[in-house]
């Protein structure tokens, strides 16, 4: 082999700079990347990743903001957990749902009060069995949380075994 | 039949290469400061792979004394630049893999159900252990890959087919010489279980032992020999 002679193995001064500082400026930059691709791909994709999951006929009350969705799937069975928060009153959204769960493919089949606000369940009338937990809750700045829990069978027009809502009961 | 003389000195092998740097007297000063200017980002990373360069030349030059601690930056460059790259390159591979499973972890449409409970039984399984022996099996390629790195200089180093072919070549020197790099490395991690300040002592004395096993591999199998 080629090997260079033990004494002449020194780096030039200059070589010493160069790895020095190349090496400093790919590790600058790979930790940019790095935190880069954690905030604007992997964060939003675990904090929204459910979002398809939630099905496009469910109401929401207007003007609030999707703040999670995560979703889960296993047997035909879609678990999904999502959450939003409006300036709107507690009162106002409660009554908003109220009266959309209980009208087109949703019934209402519950509620109860809940930290200050109201507990919906909610299930399908047609289709794919859905059922679903909805909670209004108020906030401190006046407006409201709300939270949606919501299983759902994807195979058939009947309940999958196990694919129900493990939240609070009706009242 | 031929009889083995006693009085004749016992050559350097693999398991002095725990023990020699306590030959020297004042081997504790030097491996605490050695470690000290270790912990600066990349220039101590530097100073010392050319430490433990240096203290292999010693053992070349038939004195086994462990070099006063310094800057060793143009003896280190090479061997540095290419653990450098391949390090990256590693790194990338490995965390790369950990985001896309968490991706797909929150993402289980991208992939679609059955796709999705595979992978999570048994695709994660069989990265974890891939991983674990292949993180193993790398310490065959290291004292070979930094034996080529420093003979051959820092761009030609980076050609894996060199070590990888002397690994085939002498399969027990480098079986021996990965399980005292293995060995290195645990001593070198030991300390940070003690409060991390125990780093200082731990993380110069694996460099020495690395030292002593690239030594002993690079005369046994004199890859490295000019």
């Amino acid at each position: 082999m080629n090997a260079t002679p033990r004494s002449a193995r020194l780096s030039t001064p200059g070589e010493v700079v160069a790895i020095l500082v190349g090496s400093g400026v790919i590790s600058v930059l790979t930790l940019a990347a790095i935190i880069a691709l954690f905030l604007t791909v992997l964060i939003p994709s675990f904090v929204f990743g459910g979002r398809e999951q939630i099905p496009s006929d469910l109401p929401v009350y207007p003007g609030a903001h999707l703040d999670s969705a995560f979703a889960s799937g296993f047997g035909g069975c879609t678990e999904v957990s999502a959450s939003w928060s409006t300036p709107g009153s507690s009162d106002d959204v409660a009554s908003f749902y109220r009266a959309q769960l209980n009208t087109g493919p949703w019934a209402l089949t519950g509620t109860s009060p809940a930290r200050g606000g109201l507990d919906l369940l909610f299930t399908s009338t047609s289709g794919p069995h859905r059922e679903g937990d909805i909670t209004v809750t108020r906030t401190a700045g006046g407006g409201s949380f709300i939270s949606l829990e919501l299983a759902k069978s994807s195979t058939s027009q009947t309940a999958v075994a196990g694919c129900h809502v493990m939240a609070g009961q009706p009242s | 039949m031929a009889t083995l003389d006693p009085s004749a000195p016992r050559p350097f092998g693999y398991g002095d290469a725990i023990t020699w740097p306590f030959h020297t007297s004042d081997w504790f000063g030097r491996v605490v400061l050695m470690s000290l200017i270790a912990l600066i980002p990349f220039v101590g990373s530097m100073a010392i792979a050319g430490w433990v360069l240096t203290a292999a030349d010693n053992l070349h030059n038939g004195a086994a004394t462990v070099p006063p601690a310094g800057f060793y930056l143009r003896r280190g460059a090479r061997l540095f630049f290419v653990a450098y790259v391949w390090g990256l390159l590693a790194a990338v591979l490995v965390y790369g893999s950990f985001f896309g499973f968490f991706f797909v972890f929150a993402n289980p449409n991208a992939v679609g159900s059955a796709p999705f409970a595979l992978l999570f039984s048994f695709g994660w399984f069989a990265f974890v252990f891939g991983f674990a022996l292949a993180t193993h099996l790398a310490f065959l390629f290291i004292v070979p890959g930094a034996v080529e790195a420093d003979a051959r200089g820092a761009l030609r180093g980076l050609n894996p087919v060199h070590a990888i072919a002397d690994v085939f070549r002498h399969p027990k020197d480098s079986l021996l010489a990965a399980l005292i790099a293995y060995l290195a490395w645990i001593v070198a991690s030991l300390g940070s279980a003690f409060c991390y300040i125990g780093i200082l002592l731990t993380f110069g004395y694996g460099a020495l032992v690395f030292a002593g096993a690239l030594y002993v591999y690079e005369r046994n199998t004199e890859i490295g020999a000019a």
